[in-house]
């Protein structure tokens, strides 16, 4: 039996064809018979725009019947303690507790901002477009949700966890007891010369050492372990990938130093210290 | 002592929590959209 042809996109007499531009690779729609595949005008558009509709209506809804929480009128004679920003910005708030300002107001936002921006360009894995998928983008899907948990999670020791002079209260202290002071804290070129009994410069060449040998590390061991995904990326992707990854990675490794070692500065320069 | 391996444990923990729950979530979409495709 004859196999039976059809026209996918059968020719309008009414419309005039050019070749408009000539892209490599392979459209999404490859392999997929016609009824696999779907419009985004009008199908997906129709769909969002009630979504759209339905959200502003629980706006406003939420607007209207939920008092928002607000104090009372600001005092010059006095300064709330803690003094914390709205909840979606506590997450900035807290990371300037374990960072200089500039570096967590500016540096670090603005590295999210091109790291979200660069996933288009980075990203070349063509699994998964225009569907759920997790098993075929396991370290995209990780990669990112580890980073939106950090922020979340950020936000949630900012909202529920810090009290009074900004100490880590739990749930069950009582938030209106001011705590002691307790020790200072450390810079870790300092903590290295002190107990390794060896001079400034050593300690700091340590410290530094160390920071150089998580960059190296990072970029080394998973290129050498995941040879596919090293190849597939290219090595200016790879780079700019791996150090935005490890950039991400270090902030809870910098917040641990600091929560459970008491460690302030890990690294000094002239110019910036982290 | 505690209380500061108290915190590393915490933020270890909610942030593992959070991670895996994205993803299952993202796994159980697609379980559901393959369910529908067959």
């Amino acid at each position: 039996m004859p196999e039976k042809s059809f026209e996918v996109f059968p020719r309008s007499p009414k419309k005039t064809y050019g070749l408009m531009e000539l892209v490599k690779g392979t459209p999404p729609g490859v392999e997929k018979e016609p009824e696999d595949t779907t419009f985004t005008w009008p199908n997906l558009f129709y769909n969002e725009f009630l979504v759209a509709l339905a959200i502003t209506a629980l706006l406003l809804f939420l607007s209207l019947y939920v008092q928002a929480p607000l104090e009372e009128e600001a005092s010059r004679d006095t300064t709330p303690n803690p003094m914390k920003a709205p909840w979606y910005f506590l997450g900035l708030q807290e990371l300037l507790v374990f960072f200089d300002p500039w570096i967590a107001g500016v540096t670090l936002p603005v590295l999210i901002m091109i790291g979200l921006m660069l996933i288009p360009f980075l990203d070349i894995n063509p699994k998964g477009r225009g569907s759920y998928t997790f098993s075929e983008r396991k370290f995209a899907v990780t990669n990112y949700s580890f980073g939106m948990a950090l922020w979340v999670v950020l936000i949630i020791i900012g909202v529920w966890f810090r009290g009074l002079d900004w100490n880590w209260y739990w749930l069950w202290e009582n938030g209106h007891v001011h705590k002691p002071v307790t020790a200072g804290l450390g810079d870790l070129p300092v903590m290295f010369s002190r107990n390794l009994g060896i001079s400034d410069f050593a300690g700091k060449a340590i410290s530094d050492l160390l920071m150089l040998a998580y960059f190296a590390l990072g970029l080394i061991i998973p290129a050498w372990l995941f040879k596919d995904f090293f190849k597939k990326l290219g090595v200016l992707r790879y780079i700019t990938t791996m150090v935005l990854f490890l950039i991400m990675v270090g902030i809870p490794i910098k917040i641990a130093l600091r929560l459970v070692f008491s460690i302030k500065y890990a690294i000094i320069t002239p110019w910036f210290k982290i | 002592m505690w209380d500061k391996a108290g915190i590393g444990i915490f933020i270890i923990v909610t942030t593992a929590a959070i991670t895996f729950a994205i993803i299952g979530l993202s796994s159980f979409m697609e379980r559901l959209y393959k369910r529908k495709d067959k």
